[in-house]
């Protein structure tokens, strides 16, 4: 349970919010790169923490983002011509480079057009390209922090896949909910019986090798965030870890297979929220295939809806909350706890996108909540994430993983381990990407 | 309406109306109160709501179920004669006046 000023101190992330400033301190995923096939392509509309963006790839192939209207007279600049290295606006021509800096100014000449150029920008926001996304700094820093090591920012290109994204219409801290609580795996995630049939589409379902007795957690807080075992146990006596991490501000890491990966809850705004799972190998190239595989991930359940140049209608899945998730009775009578495929985060869409408050907005209100020990990774990281952002909000200081990207080389891991056995200890090699350990991904993720 | 008197481990002391009828717990985290987490809502679930009551009242709040005590021994700070979980404390008229101290930490 959290109070009413602590939950919205965590939800809000609007311009001039605390939690909104400190989330624009950190580099966001914004679009993944192959919205922007080639130079001077078609601009997009982007919205992230509730501020709206034109994103463009300028003649020179460079990334910009700029605040989305025309400092002249606010026009879109979303339709603006993309030419010779900058966005110019359809309304009157002022034209834009990716830095923010009016290249031209033609409705004013001689020395008026001079000064007026001269004093004139569009806020621009610093991007870069890594892991097939366009990443965007926010902040109010000059220099923005250094780039965040994660192991899909630092393996070549190659060897990720096209990023799986999902939009989901509530607040972002609902569905990463579900990362920090492996007990609902238990559950939602599972197939009716042991031997139930698996459905046609997405993952057999889950089942724990424990039955239905719940996982045990053990948290571990650290300077950059938390991370937590759940420990299952197997029928062979030993006991079944599965290893995963939450990273300041809005990322985690979960164990799936042997790949690495990130998963980033990128707040759209108050109430729309994009799932970003990038995915990838650590130690060899993929085939064409295997690339586009991420990015196909919803095409065997409808894919996505046809999206309009509102940010929030990109990447909506066809099975979302007008139509009960395309929910199936006859699946949940046979195959599944619940009648909806296993296909990455829909299940759990299901269950966090209808949480509201009192105003209907979808943000859930926590003061109504009723937490046990299987939520003491969620415990954990709203605890984190108040320290953190009071901190900012009181002293300017961020958490030690903006500066230190250092902090970022960390895996999620499962293992099998003797019960009772120090998997903290035990799973340090599994638990850093340079170790030079392969994934530790010993006991399959579904069993 | 009953005066409640909380006492922070720092001395810090803050003294709320709280309506009756509803759980002390309850009372101090819609009050603003800092140090009572609360994790189960009131579930008599955890032990994050833990605070001392103050001597001169121990025996007009009345001592904790079984249930509370076998509670109360998952408490981080020590537990102490007047040891409670705030959630399973309603607020009465006669706790008019009621001072309860918060320990220094919920887990």
């Amino acid at each position: 349970m959290l109070n009413h000023e602590d939950n919205e101190l965590l939800c809000r992330v609007g311009p001039g919010t605390p939690m909104g400033n400190l989330m624009r301190e950190y580099w966001i995923p914004a679009l993944p790169s192959s919205e922007f096939p080639g130079p001077d392509c078609q601009p997009k509309r982007m919205r992230l923490l509730g501020q709206n963006f034109v994103m463009f790839r300028d003649s020179k192939g460079r990334m910009g983002a700029l605040d989305e209207h025309c400092p002249h007279r606010g026009a879109s600049l979303y339709f603006g011509r993309n030419e010779e290295c900058g966005l110019r606006c359809a309304y009157h021509g002022w034209k834009f480079d990716i830095d923010g800096n009016c290249v031209d100014l033609p409705t004013e000449v001689g020395v008026r057009k001079e000064n007026m150029q001269a004093n004139i920008k569009a806020r621009s926001y610093p991007c870069r390209e890594s892991a097939r996304m366009v990443w965007v700094y926010m902040g109010q820093r000059k220099e923005p922090p250094p780039f965040p090591l994660y192991e899909v920012n630092t393996v070549p290109v190659d060897h990720i896949e096209e990023p799986c994204i999902m939009m989901e219409e509530a607040n972002w801290l609902q569905n990463i909910e579900g990362d920090l609580d492996s007990n609902h795996l238990d559950w939602l995630h599972s197939r009716l019986a042991e031997d139930s049939p698996s459905p046609s589409i997405g993952l057999p379902g889950f089942w724990s090798p424990a039955g239905k007795v719940p996982p045990v957690l053990d948290v571990v807080r650290t300077n950059y965030g938390a991370y937590y075992t759940a420990a299952r146990k197997l029928k062979n006596g030993n006991e079944w870890h599965r290893i995963n991490h939450f990273m300041y501000p809005y990322h985690t890491m979960i164990s799936h297979g042997d790949k690495i990966a990130l998963r980033t809850f990128v707040p759209i705004d108050d109430d729309h929220t994009m799932i970003v799972w990038i995915q990838g190998n650590p130690n060899r190239a993929l085939t064409e295939e295997e690339i586009a595989q991420g990015g196909k991930m919803f095409e065997e359940f409808g894919g996505f809806i046809e999206r309009t140049n509102d940010p929030r209608s990109y990447f909506m899945t066809k099975a979302n909350k007008s139509n009960d998730y395309c929910h199936d009775l006859k699946m949940q009578k046979e195959e599944m706890f619940v009648g909806v495929p296993f296909v990455a985060n829909i299940q759990d869409r299901m269950m966090t996108e209808l949480m509201c408050n009192d105003k209907g907005e979808f943000i859930y209100d926590r003061t109504k909540e009723h937490l046990g020990s299987s939520d003491a990774m969620v415990v954990a990281v709203r605890q984190q994430l108040l320290q953190a952002v009071k901190k900012h909000r009181d002293t300017g200081e961020l958490p030690q993983n903006n500066e230190d990207t250092n902090l970022h080389r960390m895996r999620a891991a499962t293992l099998s381990l003797a019960e009772g056995a120090d998997w903290n200890a035990l799973s340090e090699g599994a638990r850093n990407a340079d170790s030079g350990e392969p994934v530790a991904a010993d006991v399959p993720t579904i069993i | 309406m009953v005066k409640v008197t909380f006492i922070q481990h720092d001395d810090r002391t803050e003294t709320l109306d709280l309506d009756t009828g509803i759980s002390l717990m309850e009372g101090a985290v819609k009050g603003g109160i800092s140090g009572i987490d609360a994790d189960c809502g009131g579930a008599c679930a955890c032990a994050t709501c833990h605070v001392y009551i103050h001597e001169a009242w121990i025996e007009r709040v009345g001592s904790p179920s079984v249930m509370e005590e076998n509670m109360l021994e998952a408490a981080a700070c020590d537990v102490q004669p007047g040891s409670r979980l705030s959630c399973q404390v309603t607020l009465r008229p006669e706790l008019d006046g009621l001072t309860v101290c918060i320990p220094e930490f919920q887990r």
